[in-house]
């Protein structure tokens, strides 16, 4: 019997494609999560760009008859205290969110990750100190560090689009910089050197590129994390000022009337769910898919 | 084990150190006259003056930085500006209440988590661990106030199984648990997520090194060769996250708080800034910080407990 | 150990096997699919007795191995066919509590990499003692004392103070007696040594291969030594196995392996042996690489490196006998027709 399944076995056409390591874009669509993600992400930025025009009424119209109604067929998420309709609050809330979210991420990512590769490309004083400030920024909760920063600066979008920015950059730093140090003991941040390559040449066009894959993962994670922070701030009172619309300012505006109107609370809720459910999904899945190590 | 403990204390001053100063700073550079945010701009010049001597504002800047750092070497996290009370019999009041909701979460978190990610590495692919990826993806994804309101709403509002507002200053112990349950799940759901995530995650790793194999050679059967030899290891990167998160904990602690209107730092905090009382403020991040620091001290000596390597290191 | 080996010749007629495979045959998956990583593989190791188990990293010697432990990773690896029996005990028939009731009692094992094979976070003499525990139903403090006996038995100086020491606090060499007590705590009958030595310093090699020696002398173990090391395979095997792509293709007395090798695979290893009465220049690799499983060629396995290759190679040859030597057996269509 043993011999037969071993004629089989041989006698079968090598599979040899089959045997190479799945690609990156395999390993990432396996799980199916990654492009769940994508779709939900888009969607969310269609929904806030397009704001204006699928918002069934002005956000900030009040109506005080329509005061603290729940779902119906005029507003499918119920009205606010103020009669306001929630569903378009909710919807115009998602560009508050996003904006301040991507891009109090994207400047924490730039800030950090130029800090970061030059810190580690030159090494030095200037770098042990960086890096003992990097740890202990690290150290404290984003929340808490958004938190005292928007305490202290007052709150406005700048302020809190600069608040969280900063809390953002001191792990961007630390991922630029441990990535830089590794990428100067290979062989070719030397070669470059042999070359007569300026070290900024040699910074932002052959290093850069090599740790965007880690950047881009992070970026997605924090960008979640950014999203909350916001949302967390607006919730405590420390959000864009009323009258915008935000999810976190919607469901505190909700908390007052918990008990006889929860669906203030509970929609605006959901947005945040979705939001942070599919950026997670995203950057798992891209961790997956750059990291084959990682596990699932 | 004590040389360890007083070694691990003296690495944490330079850090205690730094996180003061940035504390001091922070707060000094509010933009605008700190004197007209906290009395309006209809205060007299004289009531400014005032206010400003007994802030201590009035000093050079480095003196003022002296008496910053002596003040908390004795203890003295100063006086609020409003209510002219000492902020550390404040703080003393309601720590308690947090110190409870925050264990409380990390056992919850731990009980579950461990048990959960084991369990999840165990039968990979199956139905544990598909439910264990929803748990922590949710634990990780719902900011705590989020969460919060939904089983308040869940439970509280439409069940009516827990009460909607804490009410904790109570000698029934029952009682007292009742309302502990809900804000302690709350943020119990996020340790839950990170721990059971760490734990899968070292467990998958754990089971493929060769003393796994060499225990299953000595014919252990399958519960001690997971429970004693592979999760003996996994501790090591659980505590770790248990550490690194205290701090994150702390922070969705304050919301909890403030969603199921409990006692503690979080409506602490609140309450400064909603009055404006700087000094408060100052006091509770100091607070604060100092949690963190001692929670990463802890960390490092529970290495010691889980890991023989550390304490020859 | 040629007059042991005689007097295991001697008693092999009259005394049972400690450890019986016969037809074996391993699978591993590969991308979805199972191949036979090892086929049709028999062999007996008698009392006293030392089998060792030779060929190339892939040819099959360690899934053997772990095929009689019962130790496949699940889901990766599986007995297709065969049966082994460990003292008189069906290891292939029993589910998986029969066999690991067997496991670390009546078989030990020693693996290759000292380093890594022990627990790191738990006493070494707890390490040892926990078979005992299992197997014996001894107390705690008894197998503390059994631990410490042992310890003893190989070797390990001031084991009394090193009983509640971690492995980071051991040399490699000293984790492998460790290793060693543990496999033997439970006194088996049948010992796998999977490569002991390789991951040692060469006079560290000697002091743990005269240990197991020692001891296999003193408990009268059965042994089934797995290694690359034809230098080992001389100086403490009685029989040889050589292994290449799965299949068995020499199985011969060590005297007569190395005084007539006879398969073109078993020349071109000893070929490729250091020796110290031949110049370091005579070595000679064997050219070509072994396929992975998925390529490798019908019949024997060893004809795409093979100088001697002819039209019958693409059928799987039988495992004969040499004409005058009933016990060197040879699997090829040129040698051993």
């Amino acid at each position: 019997m043993s011999a037969a399944a071993g004629a089989t076995a041989a006698a079968a056409p090598a599979p040899s494609a089959a045997v190479a390591a799945p690609s990156a874009w395999k390993r990432a669509t396996r799980s199916g999560g990654l492009a769940v993600g994508v779709v939900l992400v888009a969607a969310m930025v269609l929904v806030a760009l397009l704001a204006p025009w699928i918002a069934p009424y002005d956000p900030d119209e009040q109506d005080v008859i329509m005061k603290l109604e729940g779902p119906a067929a005029g507003h499918w998420f119920g009205t606010d205290a103020f009669g306001r309709d929630v569903l378009s609050r909710v919807i115009w809330g998602a560009r508050v969110s996003l904006f301040v979210g991507s891009v109090a991420t994207l400047a924490g990512i730039l800030v950090g990750t130029v800090v970061g590769i030059v810190s580690g490309y030159y090494g030095g004083l200037v770098d042990k100190l960086i890096t003992a400030l990097t740890d202990i920024l690290l150290s404290f909760p984003q929340l808490i560090m958004g938190l005292i920063l928007v305490a202290v600066l007052g709150p406005t979008m700048f302020n809190l689009i600069l608040a969280i920015a900063i809390t953002a950059v001191p792990a961007f730093v630390r991922v630029a910089r441990g990535s830089t140090l590794a990428m100067k003991e290979r062989d070719f941040v030397d070669a470059c050197r042999a070359l007569g390559f300026s070290d900024l040449r040699i910074m932002f066009l052959h290093v850069l590129p090599n740790i965007m894959d880690e950047v881009v993962v992070m970026g997605s994670l924090w960008l979640a994390a950014a999203i909350r922070t916001e949302s967390t701030l607006a919730f405590i009172g420390l959000g864009v000022p009323p009258p915008t619309a935000t999810w976190g300012g919607i469901i505190r505006e909700g908390f007052d009337n918990l008990l006889d109107a929860p669906w203030l609370s509970v929609f605006p809720s959901l947005a945040i769910l979705l939001v942070m459910i599919a950026l997670n999904l995203v950057g798992d899945g891209l961790r997956d898919a750059t990291d084959p190590r990682a596990p699932q | 084990m004590l040389r360890f403990v007083l070694k691990r204390l003296l690495l944490a001053l330079p850090t205690l150190w730094a996180v003061l100063t940035l504390v001091f700073v922070l707060v000094r550079i509010v933009p605008g006259d700190p004197t007209i945010i906290v009395l309006g701009d209809q205060a007299s010049p004289a009531a400014r003056e005032a206010l400003r001597q007994r802030l201590g504002l009035d000093k050079p800047i480095l003196v003022q930085y002296g008496e910053f750092m002596v003040q908390i070497a004795k203890g003295d996290l100063g006086r609020s500006i409003v209510t002219n009370r000492p902020i550390s019999a404040d703080v003393a009041a309601v720590l308690p209440y947090t110190i409870e909701l925050t264990l409380a979460a990390l056992l919850i978190g731990s009980l579950i988590g461990v048990p959960l990610g084991v369990v999840a590495a165990q039968r990979r692919d199956g139905f544990v661990d598909w439910f264990a990826r929803v748990v922590s993806l949710a634990g990780l994804s719902f900011p705590a106030f989020v969460s919060g309101i939904l089983l308040l709403i869940l439970f509280a509002v439409e069940l009516r199984w827990f009460p909607v507002i804490s009410t904790v200053n109570t000698s029934d112990p029952i009682e007292r648990l009742r309302a502990l349950t809900l804000p302690a799940v709350n943020l119990g759901l996020i340790m839950v997520a990170y721990v059971t995530r760490v734990t899968r995650s070292g467990m998958l790793k754990a089971l493929s090194e060769d003393y796994v194999r060499t225990a299953r050679a000595k014919g252990l059967p399958a519960r001690l060769v997971v429970w004693r030899h592979a999760l003996r290891n996994v501790l090591i990167p659980v505590v770790t996250v248990i550490g690194l998160y205290l701090g994150v904990l702390i922070g969705n602690a304050v919301l909890t708080e403030i969603v199921f209107n409990r006692p503690g730092l979080g409506k602490l905090i609140v309450t400064a800034l909603n009055q404006r009382d700087y000094a408060l403020l100052q006091g509770l991040i100091v607070v604060t910080a100092l949690a963190i620091v001692l929670a990463n001290i802890l960390t490092d000596l529970t290495y010691g407990l889980v890991d023989p390597r550390v304490k020859a290191a | 150990m040629s007059a042991v080996a005689v007097a295991a010749a001697e008693v092999a007629a009259a005394e049972p096997a400690a450890l019986a495979v016969e037809g074996l045959t391993t699978q591993i998956r590969i991308a979805g699919r199972w191949f036979d990583a090892v086929r049709d593989v028999g062999f007996e190791v008698h009392r006293r007795e030392t089998l060792a188990l030779v060929g190339e990293s892939g040819c099959g010697k360690s899934l053997t191995a772990l095929s009689i432990m019962g130790l496949l990773p699940s889901g990766v690896g599986r007995i297709a066919a065969g049966r082994i029996t460990v003292d008189a005990v069906d290891m292939t028939a029993a589910d998986e509590a029969g066999r690991q009731a067997m496991r670390g009692d009546r078989i030990g094992m020693i693996f290759q990499e000292p380093m890594t094979s022990l627990n790191p976070v738990l006493p070494v003499g707890f390490q040892i003692a926990e078979a005992l525990i299992e197997h014996k139903g001894l107390s705690r403090r008894e197998a503390k004392k059994r631990a410490l006996a042992l310890m003893e038995l190989v070797r390990i100086p001031a084991a009394g103070q090193r009983l509640d020491a971690y492995p980071h606090q051991f040399s490699g060499g000293m984790r492998q007696r460790v290793m060693i007590a543990i496999a033997l705590a439970c006194s088996p009958k049948v010992l796998i040594a999977d490569e002991p030595t390789t991951a040692l310093d060469v006079t560290i090699q000697a002091q743990v291969l005269a240990l197991l020696a020692d001891l296999q002398a003193r408990e009268g173990l059965a042994v089934l030594l797995i290694t690359h090391n034809l230098g080992v395979v001389a100086s403490v095997a009685d029989r040889v196995m050589v292994m290449y792509g799965g299949d068995v293709v020499e199985s011969a007395p060590v005297k007569a392996f190395f005084g007539r090798p006879t398969h073109p695979y078993s020349e071109a290893l000893l070929a490729a042996m250091p020796r110290v009465d031949r110049p370091s220049d005579a070595l000679a690799p064997i050219p070509g690489q072994v396929p992975v499983l998925p390529d490798m060629p019908a019949g024997c396995r060893y004809q795409s490196r093979c100088p001697l290759r002819i039209e019958r190679c693409a059928e799987r040859p039988p495992l004969n006998p040499l004409p005058g030597a009933p016990e060197h057996r040879v699997r090829c269509w040129v040698r051993a027709p």
